[in-house]
Formats: structure tokens, sequence, C-alpha cells
């Protein structure tokens, strides 16, 4: 009798334990995204390339990184115009509305 | 998987998208109505824009949402906004993609025999109410918990906190702001009698002095740090002072830059205020009108005059705060002059809120306002931003937590409890005088079992709580009495995965409510579309259970059922509740919610604008029938003797110094693409993409010291667990410190599993920001 309750005793043990870690294991995150036909056009802005010329690093939290070349068309670069900014607001970074491709700043 | 739908462009393709979609999604930044019009007619593929708020941060930019055929299609900033003028971040843009993600729950689930399985709404409903109902019954209304959100609507928390504490009758009611802002709470509520900042948003625009302390500002809250950038650029003389153990791109941007050890800033707040005296910058004038000096002595508080101050600062001159802190006494000088040289405004987050002495460094950023008399004026004002957009109307003002009644009334107090029972229609004596379970607390109740159930919603303590691998055991490990655990929520979470019962939520642009940010500004955001599925919102739901546990005979009949049909009848009595308190906003209607663009309290009659500055004679409809003041003259009227305190408050350290076996300090923050646990941001792949992996920083020393480079798998372990993730070797961090993101839920990388569940003993808010770690290449 003894035995069998120490046996279940240690059954039950293992099975929690199991099951405490099953829990901390799962992960649920699916990252898909959402069919394009369900959004206005221009909807979003433009992400900034994944290549050696936009790896401004530390830097590109300023405007002046990406102006430095948009700005004036330096080094072959399109000038990026921002249609309808109020001046004052065009002071901030580019990393507010546009997002990096691959976590470079 | 990861579905590529933006796939990488090149060089050329980006800047001419740019230029195309200028009008239409970087004109979110234009404050002029004809740009506002040019957007509109540059989107041919909306129907209809409508004035909402984001669904992010504090900041609670005014947005317009896009309908089509029904549907939200696009999001842009509201140009008409008085402050946030259309700027809005790249997390509220892809905010459409996040509405119409497919991983949306859709589906109510019951745990059978270990695992979710699909049910009706009725079956779920009739399980949840069972339950908490028998518990209630057998074990007392303190067996069962509420623990919401600052994300959840203020009708939905303000229902909820009346369901618990007016009809089970529990004060067990907390919600993630203890997690964000309790601190900040404290300090306000501890130096001028009341919660809440007195300031706005329009003192960026008049300030010439930033001090931004333990605030990522520029990826935490990218409109302010946007906002104090153009302002810096205006061509006035602006300063931006940072303060912060990391150097954020805030440190880097800064004028001044001040790095001291963490939580050793204290001794730089103090230092500060010596100089200013020491110097005569100090406002004798104000000082004399409006402050008095406190010390706590034998565990109460005791008077101490200016003089005694000065004499009680000489401890804190800045060579000594050098010692304490690491920073230079002639930066700490330079700071004090600048600080008290300008129009100084203040803004602070969680690096001093999170800390076992963080109601005490919110205090001593109050001091150098008071004895600087920075504060009441245009441009000079001690400002706590928050981080989530209800955080403040909906938790804090509704008082939707342990110890609060809504507008500023306390459980322990007779009277503030004999207000509310009457308001809510209570069985008198029903709420309790104790206050309940604070959240560490709870959740340690619900580890004992103590707690039986908990519904939680609209947030996810599975990643967020520190300590997560105690906490995600008592939410989910299987035991004889494990507690019942009910989530609702629009994804599945981490927490989601420990429930019994989890339910799909419908979330913000799918219904109507108000949310109030960090100025005090009330905002209306209306249902534009229909929630996926079988979703409802958390305010149906608690409609429903309401219902349910008064059927049920442990809640009186019709305290909710007869009261509330819709969130408008909610906010109706939201406005019932704080009249004649220092919140009241009885001024602020639905009809005029749906017209303005938000409303700031007290706002206390239909025609009554609303208050930039409280405190203040000519702004703030409480001080009209003050005729001892001229305009522009400051009163703390909710202050004890009607004067804010200046605390006199030792320098306190860490609960966890480092040692021998771990000799480093882990902090723990955010980046600008993402938010909180991620649940929602890490959905749009645009958003994923720009960091794909959690990472640690670690400075050059630390890292050729341990042989680690950049890119290398290195594992962190604490006295309560291990996380392990990509090294990045950055001298953003101070040696001997690391700073890992927390917006990750995978296993390896879940960082809330290696940090401290220490909290202050005022706030109760955990140390989220301090603890000792070590390091090995994994």
């Amino acid at each position: 009798m003894r035995t069998s309750n120490i046996l279940l005793t240690v059954l039950a043990v293992v099975t929690l334990g199991l099951l405490a870690a099953c829990a901390q294991n799962s992960t649920h995150m699916v990252v898909t995204d959402a069919d394009p036909a369900m959004f206005a056009d221009n909807a979003f802005p433009p992400v900034i390339p994944a290549d050696a010329d936009h790896s401004t690093g530390t830097d590109s939290w300023m405007q002046e990184s990406c102006l430095s070349c948009h700005k004036d068309g330096a080094n072959n670069a399109p000038i990026v115009v921002h249609e309808g900014m109020a001046a004052i607001l065009l002071d901030g970074k580019c990393r507010s509305c546009h997002t990096t491709s691959e976590g470079n700043g | 998987m990861e579905t590529d739908l933006l796939p990488t462009v090149d060089r050329r393709l980006f800047l001419k998208a740019a230029a195309v979609s200028a009008v239409m999604s970087a004109a979110t930044w234009a404050n002029e109505p004809d740009h506002l019009e040019a957007a509109e007619k540059a989107s041919p593929d909306v129907d209809e824009w409508v004035k909402s708020v984001c669904r992010f941060c504090g900041t609670g930019c005014g947005v317009m949402l896009g309908k089509k055929g029904g549907k939200l299609v696009s999001l842009r900033g509201d140009a008409k906004h008085p402050t946030t003028r259309g700027l809005v971040c790249a997390k509220a843009l892809f905010l459409p993609k996040v509405v119409h993600s497919p991983d949306r729950l859709q589906k109510p689930l019951i745990r059978k025999n270990g695992k979710l399985k699909e049910a009706s709404w009725e079956e779920a409903m009739d399980l949840v109410c069972d339950k908490f109902a028998d518990i209630i019954r057998t074990k007392g209304p303190d067996a069962v918990a509420y623990y919401g959100s600052g994300q959840a609507m203020t009708e939905e928390s303000y229902l909820a906190n009346r369901l618990f504490k007016g009809g089970i009758g529990t004060n067990n009611v907390e919600g993630n702001p203890r997690l964000c802002m309790a601190s900040a709470v404290g300090g306000y509520v501890s130096t001028f009698g009341k919660d809440e900042p007195m300031g706005c948003y329009d003192d960026i625009q008049h300030a010439s002095v930033f001090f931004l302390v333990g605030s990522n500002t520029a990826e935490c809250h990218p409109v302010i740090f946007d906002q104090i950038l153009a302002a810096r650029k205006s061509g006035k003389d602006v300063k931006v002072i940072a303060i912060d153990p990391r150097m954020s791109p805030v440190g880097r941007h800064a004028d001044l830059y001040l790095q001291p050890k963490p939580g050793m800033d204290l001794a730089v707040f103090h230092a500060m205020a010596q100089v200013i005296i020491a110097e005569g910058r100090h406002d004798k004038s104000f000082i004399d009108k409006n402050v008095q000096f406190k010390i706590m002595k034998d565990g109460a508080p005791a008077s101490v005059d200016f003089a005694g101050y000065t004499k009680w600062l000489e401890q804190y001159s800045p060579e000594e705060a050098e010692k304490i802190s690491g920073v230079p006494a002639d930066d700490i000088r330079y700071a004090a002059r600048l600080f008290a040289g300008g129009r100084t405004m203040s803004l602070w987050t969680m690096g001093l809120n999170q800390r076992v002495k963080g109601v005490w460094a919110n205090n001593l950023m109050h001091n150098l306002h008071l004895i600087t008399g920075m504060i009441g004026k245009p441009g000079a004002t001690p400002f706590s931003l928050t981080g989530q957009p209800n955080a403040c109307g909906g938790v804090r003002d509704t008082g939707t937590l342990s110890h609060l009644l809504p507008y500023g009334r306390l459980v322990a107090k007779p009277d503030h409890r004999a207000v509310i029972e009457k308001l809510w229609g209570c069985t008198p004596g029903i709420i309790a005088h104790k206050p309940g379970l604070h959240t560490i607390a709870m959740f340690d109740a619900l580890a004992e079992d103590k707690i039986q159930a908990m519904l939680i919603l609209t947030t996810n303590p599975g990643q967020s709580l520190p300590h997560a691998n105690k906490y995600r055991a008592a939410m989910g490990q299987p035991r004889k009495n494990k507690p019942f655990i009910v989530v609702l929520d629009i994804f599945h979470t981490r927490t989601t995965e420990l429930a019994d019962v989890v339910l799909p939520a419908a979330m913000w642009a799918e219904k109507t409510g108000v949310f109030g940010m960090s100025e005090r500004r009330y905002q209306i955001h209306p249902k534009v579309t229909d929630a996926p599925g079988e979703s409802m919102s958390d305010f149906d739901f608690l409609l429903k259970f309401a219902a349910g546990l008064e059927d049920r005979g442990v809640v009186k009949k019709g305290f909710i059922s007869s009261k509330f049909q819709n969130t408008d009848d909610v906010w109706d009595e939201c406005r019932l509740a704080s009249k004649g308190t220092p919140y009241d906003f009885m001024g602020i209607t639905r009809e005029r919610l749906y017209k303005e663009r938000g409303l700031r309290w007290p706002c206390p009659t239909e025609t009554h604008p609303g208050t930039a500055r409280r405190f203040v004679k000519g702004d703030d409809p409480l001080l009209d029938g003050d005729d001892s003041l001229q305009d522009g003259e400051t009163k703390f009227y909710a202050a004890k003797d009607q004067r804010a305190i200046v605390w006199l408050r030792p320098v306190q350290g860490p609960a966890e110094p480092v040692d021998s076996e771990y000799p480093i300090v882990l902090t723990t923050g955010r980046v600008l693409e993402h938010w909180h646990t991620g649940s929602m941001t890490m959905r749009p792949a645009e958003l994923r993409r720009a960091y794909k992996e959690c990472f640690v920083e670690i400075h050059p020393r630390d890292a050729a010291a341990m042989g680690i480079r950049s890119g290398d798998q290195v594992r962190i372990t604490s006295r309560r667990g291990e996380a392990t993730m990509k090294a990045r070797v950055i001298a953003a961090p101070q040696p001997g410190m690391v700073f890992v993101p927390m917006h990750w839920e995978d296993d390896a990388s879940l960082i809330n599993r290696v940090t401290i569940n220490a909290f202050d003993p005022g706030s109760k808010q955990p140390e989220f920001k301090i603890c000792a770690v070590k390091l090995a290449k994994a």
C-alpha cells in the first residue's frame, strides 16, 4: 500500500512537471499578414531597404543621416519630396514612420 | 511563417514610392487643412475618414481612420489634432494590418483534457459564471480577482471596477498600469495631493529646456520626441538634457547627457537642488507661497523648514553625488544651471517608475520644479509620460486599482466608500475598507491557490510580469486546486496558453469608447468596423458576466443589468462620479467628444473649454472663486495646507545589487517598432522585420572581456531564470550593464523570466529596470 502511494506520488509529480514544461515551451505567435487587397493604396509608408547603403546604424535616428543623400541627390540618391508636410513637422526622424527592413537602426 | 507582402524594394523604387505616397502616408504630418484635403483627395480608395485616437501609447495621437465598404482600410495622422497635429509613428500606421490580421481569435475556447477546444459563447459564459459564482459562495469574494489593462476603454475598466468592488465585494482589482506608472501616481499624490500631471503637451511648444529622465522618448514616445526636435530646430535656444544609465537615441542627441549608475540618479537630483539653492537660482517667492518640506521620521512625515532642507542637501554636493552616481560634478552643475535657467519641462517614464525607489525618484523630480518655480507656467512642468493609451483615463482616474475608488477616492476612507456605494446603488457596506491585493501580491496569492479565479482582460501577464517563471506556473501549472483563469484577448498570447477559458475580443476600432491620455485629455474612438467572427467587446462581455453573476445570486439583482445598455450609459455615470472632485468632467459629454478633438479635465460645464494647466488661476476652473490669487498664480489646492511637498528622501539603491556571482545589471526597455509584449506589433510583416529577433546590448569592454561578438548567442541568467538571445555589441549601456527589449514571446528570449519581482513599498511597482545577472556565450 505504502509503495503504491509513493509510486502514485512520483507519477503525479512527473506528470505535473511534464505538463508545466509543455505549457512553458509552446509559442503561439504566428506571423502572417493581412490580405493587401483589404487596404487603400499607399496606406502604409515605404520600408527602408535592407542594403549596405541604408545600414546607417545609430545615426539613423536623425533625419540628417537620410537627408545627407536624399535632400540633394548625393551619391545618385533620388531626392525625396514629402509634398504637403508642414515644415516644422519635417524636423522629426525618418524612422518615426519608415521602418527598417532588418533592424539596421 | 512570415508572408512577405512588402518585399524589400530597391532604392529608386523606395524613394519613388516615398514621394508618391507623401500626400497619403507622410502627409500624416501635415498641419494645415489644405494638406488634409489634399490627402483626402489622394485617397480614392477611402469612402470616409473618421476621427479617432491611436491604440498604442499614452501620447494619444489624433488619427483619421479611412473606411471603405464598412472596413478599416487606412490610418493617417489627424492634422487638426490640437497637440499631435498630424504626427503619428509607424506602429499606428500599421494598425489596420493588426486589425485585419488573420491570426485574430474568433471563437471562444475552453480547456478540455488539457487542450483549448472551440466552444459556443453560451457554453463558455455558463462555465465562467458558474465557476466564479461557486468560488464566491464557497470561498468568499476575496477568492476571485480582476486583472485589467490600460488598453481597455474607460467604460470597460469602470464597469469591471464597479462589478468587482461594488457588486461582488472584493477589492482584488488590479491592472497592468501597476507595472508601468504606479510610482508616477505615488509621486504626484505624495507631492501634490492628487494624481495626474498638471501640465500639458502645449508646454512642449513653450519650453526652452527639456529634462528627459529615464525615458527613451525617441522610441517609446516618438511623436513627443519629434516635437522636441522640431522645437530645437525652430530657431529658439532650446536645450535637451538626458539622464539615463543607457545611452538611448535620446542621449545620443542631447545637448547634455548624464549617465548615472543604475538606481543612483537620486543623488544627481539632490545635487542639482543643492547647486540651484547654493547659487541662488531658486524661486524664494514661489517657495514661500506654495511649498512645504517634509522628511520621514519614525515612520511618519515631519516638517522641516527651508533652512533645514538646505542643510540636509549639503550631504549631496556635486562631488559627493559624483562618488555615488558616477556623473561628473561639473555636468551636474551644468545641468542644474540649465534647469533653473529656462522654462523647463521634465519628461520621464519607466526609468524612474520601475524601481524600488520609484516614488522617491518621482518626488525628487517634483522637488526640482518646486524649488525653481518651474511649474504652472507655459513650458515649465514636471510631466510623467505614460505607455498605454488609457492607463490614465481608464485605470488611474476610474480607480481601477486595489486601493482606489473613482476619481481620486480611496477604499480606505469611509466617506469615499459611502459616496460611491450611493452612486452605484450598492448593498451598504459591501465595498471593503481594506485595499485588495496589489499586482505582485495578487499573483503571489494565485501561486498559493488563495485566489481561485481570475479574470484577465486585454493584457498579457504570462509574458509581462517580472519573475515570469513563477507567475506563469501560478496561472498555468496543473494542480489539484489550480485557479480558474479566464482571458479575453484579440490574439493568442503567452497568457491565453495558460488559461482555462479564452474569449475572442473586439479591439479598438471595432467598438466605441473613451481613452484618456497623459495630458488629462479624454478622446473618443468610435466603432468603424465589425469585429471578426464571434469576437465580443470586453464591455459586452462584462455586461453578460455581471448578468450571469446576478442570476446566480452572488451580485445584487439589477446591480449592473438594470443600469447600463451601452458605453454611453457608463460614460454618463463616470461624469457623475467625477462631479465635485478635482477631476470634474461633467462638461465632457458624449456629444462634445464626437465633435471636438478631446477635452482636458477639469471641465465642469458643457461650455467649459477644458483645462490646459491645473492649479493655475485663470486656467483651472477649481480656482475660479479664489480671489486671493492673480491670474497665472499657482495654488496646490489638493495638497495638505494647499502647499506641495518637497520631500527629503535619502539615496537608496536597487533591491538586487550586483555581486561576484551576478556581476552585471540587466535593464529592459523597448524599440520604436514594437510595443509591450509584441502581441500586436509582431503581426504586420513590416514591423516584425524591423527587428526580427530579440537582442542584448553589451558594452564593448564587457563583450571583449567575455569574448562575445555581435551576433553571438548569449545566455543571461539571474537568480530567477534565464534567457538566450543574439548579442549586439554597442557602447549604449554603460560597462557592467546590459539592455534587452521586452517584446519577444519565444521561450528562449522571454526576458521577464530573468527580471525581479521586488517592488516599491509605496507604489507596489516592480523593479523591471534593475536586477543582477551573469552572461555567458550560449
